[in-house]
């Protein structure tokens, strides 16, 4: 049929998304007039909302992300209790969520793990994410929904499509210090019977800021980053729908140089993902068939001057179906997946994985108690998994006080990297795994205007893979650390409306513990203390916007040398933006971010960006 | 304060004896300024934030880390500190991972400038009248690349370069002549003996695989391999005398010779035989029970009587620095830099 066609050319040539989704998007205008608007919202991530028993789930909209200028990296490291380590502005960052390591943070993408087959984390630098409708954050263990990596939390990336009838675009420029440039096109459409909606955007930088406190400048960290999304859905009758989507990314990156005689690096990636659905409501059965698409590719140049690149590629190819069943008070979901994952490169060995998983996931309401039970079975050609549950349950004490607790163990798989690397890799892997327990309290005020969330929470991670050396000097990874993390966090939100006059505040507390059991050392880069706050002020058009962020220092050294360690520090920043209505409410901003510049590095030697500014206009109709 | 004063009374007495007993009005030993004259200057290798010199002062009391950035604020070193080598006051540390040689005034640590442009991972470094030699490893994938940078040490100016044709490490100067040990990282097993009259290669001398160190000691040219010691002489570049490896060790490392002993590791001991001898001594002087797997000996030498040990532990916490009596007792140990790899006595 047509669609399966057009699916199958857009698989293909991934990069013709744009002329492809114009042309929908011509045709979708022309076809506006009689359609009545039905406030139809779906995403193809169901467990994030229904399977979350025990846990809170943070959400960032939209207009959120349109207003952050930067990667995933700059969005989340405001807004949420991850600590992120940037080898400078832009380059790699890799995120420590409650105190684990960067593969134990699970970025999933529409309901998939999109974690790299190769190192198993996610480069929170190479997402741009200004073109997704909402970004969920779930701290704590959820590999029984989302498989490897889910420990230290999961970010979810996530594309809502409608059926209401309704065209909307967002056009949005930013233009900032070191010559920074993003821009976002966004466009959805839709009639009662389809739904359209795709986003471009363009992230790019000469990113050679001056280095605070010094006479250096930042040498070598250009990049220019390119992000595609493309969602359609279609009812096929009033109990099936076909829904697709895709995203394509394209990035291309030096590595900022620590001493100006170093080799200038390089590292381009590109990626594209494809996820097409079936969901046929029967009676009272909910069956949802899933088939996926992706691929990931990176090339990395030691030396730009003597270019000899090295680079690899996987395909994973996914099956998942499932059936949702509600009955009474209980709702289940049963769920099995099949996952096949071929990898080359020049480093690493052609091999190929096969993983077949099961999962049941249960609910419950009883009066003012939710519980959840949940588990998952995987078995791989290669090594073993472990058997993965969880547990969650939400009490409402009164429309005020809410408490919830979560058990769970979950895991995170040995990579490509691990298994194959030519010479290194072994197959005698185990999986690395977490028993965690995790307990809030909710209050809320005003139809939950002010919120008010503690969490406490232990994690015992066992099995850690580490490249150790051996005495050949060829350095191979082992199962070889024991960490123990356990912390607590505290949110709070608030709505305040005053005439004329409107506040949203939010600030967020972590205090983070997190040890190598066998030494009892604080692991590097995880500081113990991080405190964000926004505060936006809105009157008539005016709106105003401070933020700031605190992070305590953090050990460079797994020895806790007091002498080595990276400072804490305190930024600031700060926006105003004006709307002008009769121009389609074009909306005027300047940025001022680290208004003290102030000199921090997030790691040794790597200098951050001191006081900048972006000016920014969005038109959104 | 008080020791401060002690020590002043003794050096004016000494003095005052010392200029007693000479009748022929002769200064005395020229004793240089700076903080760092007397004592051990250890380079540590550094992870991937840069390496750094550590100082111990020769009555192993005191550690000073990071001596470098303390004289020299918001400076570096540069990536993967290799080697360190001298031409009078002027100490020139090698960075591998920056292609950067850093020249400092070896007893103060007072930055004087920097080799910057035409190396290409350099490695080790020599220097004969006026000009250093240093040894560039290049592309890691290709060992014909290899080449000796030729360095005016008043310019600091890169004036030549000459492939070696195989993998180039250690370089050590006799006569006019140098000495390329081309072997590296447990691979290859030749010498190249290098002309300075003619900037040239000009013999090579074949030893067995695994060729690890090589050391000049009185007019001999000392060199391990898997087969055991080797000496040759340096005039006629030819083997002279072997001595085979003991068969209870599995392979001996980090030849030093000093007080006409040749001093070994093999795993994480220690071993000691006089330069006379016909066999290798299989029994240790210590063994210091690393837990590094790759890390233990990650430097080593000898000097008066003393034994330095550099242990890189998990290469992500500071490394270890133990020093030896020549009889196996433990006079020391600190906590220098990342990856300790190598010691220089002032």
């Amino acid at each position: 049929m047509t669609f399966g066609k057009r699916v199958y050319w857009c698989m293909k040539y991934s990069i013709s998304f744009c002329v492809f989704a114009c042309f929908f998007t011509g045709l979708g205008y022309a076809q506006l007039d009689s359609i009545q608007k039905l406030d139809e919202v779906f995403v193809v991530d169901r467990q994030i909302n229904r399977f979350s028993t025990g846990q809170l789930v943070y959400t960032l909209s939209g207009s959120t992300l349109q207003d952050s200028p930067g990667t995933l990296t700059d969005v989340l490291q405001q807004n949420t209790p991850i600590f992120f380590k940037q080898n400078g502005y832009g380059m790699v960052s890799s995120p420590a969520f409650r105190g684990t390591t960067a593969q134990q943070t699970a970025v999933v993408w529409n309901g998939f793990n999109i974690n790299s087959q190769f190192n198993g984390q996610t480069d929170f630098n190479t997402l741009l994410v200004d073109g997704f409708d909402e970004i969920s954050v779930r701290p704590g263990g959820g590999s029984v929904v989302y498989g490897t990596g889910a420990i230290g939390g999961s970010i979810h990336l996530t594309n809502r499509l409608r059926f209401d009838g309704e065209t909307h675009v967002v056009l949005n420029a930013r233009l900032g210090s070191f010559s920074t440039y993003q821009n976002l096109l966004k466009a959805s459409t839709s009639s009662d019977q389809w739904s359209l909606s795709f986003a471009l955007s363009r992230f790019s930088s000469e990113n050679d800021y001056d280095w605070p406190g010094t006479s250096r400048q930042n040498l070598n960290g250009e990049f220019e980053h390119y992000n595609a999304n493309l969602s359609l859905a279609r009812k096929l009758n009033r109990n099936n729908r076909i829904t697709y989507h895709g995203m394509y990314f394209n990035g291309d990156r030096n590595f900022s140089l620590l001493f100006p005689s170093d080799p200038p690096s390089s590292y381009s990636n590109e990626d594209h993902r494809h996820l097409l659905e079936w969901e046929s409501e029967l009676s009272e059965v909910t069956s949802v068939l899933k088939l996926a698409f992706f691929e990931e590719y990176f090339q990395y140049t030691p030396d730009s001057r003597t270019p000899r690149p090295t680079g690899a590629t996987a395909q994973t190819a996914l099956a998942r179906y499932s059936l949702f069943y509600s009955y009474k008070a209980f709702d289940f979901n049963v769920l099995s997946e099949y996952n096949y994952t071929s990898a080359s490169g020049d480093n690493v060995l052609s091999e190929s994985r096969t993983i077949a998983s099961f999962a049941v996931l249960t609910k419950h309401h009883w009066k003012k108690l939710t519980s959840e039970v949940s588990f998952r079975q995987e078995y791989s050609d290669v090594y073993d998994s472990p058997f993965l549950f969880s547990s969650g349950f939400d009490y409402e004490f009164s429309e005020r006080i809410a408490a919830k607790a979560k058990v769970s163990r979950n895991f995170r798989i040995p990579t490509f990297n691990d298994l194959y690397w030519e010479g290194s890799g072994r197959t005698d892997l185990r999986p690395e795994t977490s028993g965690q327990l995790e307990t809030s309290v909710v209050f809320s005020a005003k139809e939950n205007k002010h919120q008010l969330t503690f969490t406490g929470y232990y994690n015992d991670i066992t099995n850690l893979i580490r490249w150790v050396p051996n005495s050949t000097n060829i350095w191979q990874p082992e199962n070889v650390d024991e960490v123990e993390t356990y912390g607590l966090e505290a949110h709070l939100t608030s709505e305040f409306v005053w005439g004329m006059h409107e506040f949203n505040f939010s600030s967020l507390y972590a205090y983070t513990v997190s040890e190598n059991t066998q030494t009892g050392y604080q692991l590097t880069y995880v500081p113990r203390h991080k405190f964000t706050n926004n505060l936006t002020y809105k009157i008539n058009r005016f709106s105003v916007d401070l933020q700031n962020l605190y992070n305590g220092e953090v050990f460079t050294r797994t020895n806790n040398s007091p002498d080595d360690i990276l400072e804490d520090y305190l930024l600031w920043n700060a926006g105003l933006s004006y709307v002008i209505p009769k121009f389609q409410n074009l909306k005027l901003s300047v940025q001022v971010r680290n208004i003290g510049d102030v000199a921090y590095q997030t790691i040794e030697n790597r200098p951050m960006p001191g006081r900048h500014f972006f000016i920014q206009t969005l038109i959104n109709f | 304060m008080n020791t401060y004063f002690k020590f002043i009374m003794i050096a004016f007495f000494a003095l005052g004896m010392f200029s007693c007993s000479n009748d022929d009005d002769q200064t005395g030993p020229i004793i240089p300024d700076g903080d760092y004259f007397d004592g051990t200057l250890i380079l540590n290798e550094g992870g991937s934030a840069g390496g750094s010199v550590s100082f111990l002062d020769s009555d192993l009391q005191e550690l000073s880390n990071s001596i470098y950035e303390e004289v020299n604020p918001n400076a570096g070193l540069g990536l993967y500190l290799q080697s360190m080598f001298f031409a009078d006051d002027r100490a020139f540390i090698i960075a591998n991972g920056s292609n950067l040689i850093t020249v400092v005034n070896r007893y103060t640590f007072e930055l004087l400038g920097t080799v910057d442009t035409g190396l290409s991972v350099p490695r080790y470094g020599t220097v004969l009248d006026g000009k250093a030699y240093v040894t560039n490893q290049a592309a890691f994938d290709s060992d014909q690349d290899d080449y000796v940078a030729i360095i005016d040490i008043e310019t600091l100016e890169v004036e030549e370069t000459v492939l070696v044709g195989a993998v180039a490490e250690h370089i050590v100067s006799y006569n006019d002549d140098l000495f390329i040990q081309n072997a590296a990282f447990g691979f290859g097993n030749q010498i190249s003996r290098f002309s300075t009259a003619s900037n040239s290669i000009i013999e090579t001398l074949t030893l067995a695989a695994g060729l690890n160190s090589m050391q000049l000691y009185n007019q001999s040219l000392y060199a391990l391999d898997s087969e055991g010691l080797k000496e040759i002489n340096p005039s006629a570049f030819t083997l002279v005398n072997q001595i085979a490896k003991p068969e209870s060790l599995e392979s001996l490392n980090n030849l030093r010779v000093e007080n006409d002993q040749f001093y070994y590791t093999s795993g994480t001991a220690a071993y000691a035989s006089p330069v006379s001898a016909t066999e290798l001594s299989s029994e240790f002087i210590f063994d210091y029970g690393s837990t590094s797997t790759f890390g233990s000996f990650y430097g080593f030498d000898v000097n008066q009587d003393r034994i330095y040990v550099g242990d890189a532990g998990d290469f992500a916490s500071n490394g270890t620095v133990l020093v030896y009596s020549t009889s196996g007792e433990l006079l020391t140990e600190k906590t220098a830099g990342i990856a300790p790899n190598s010691f220089y006595f002032q």
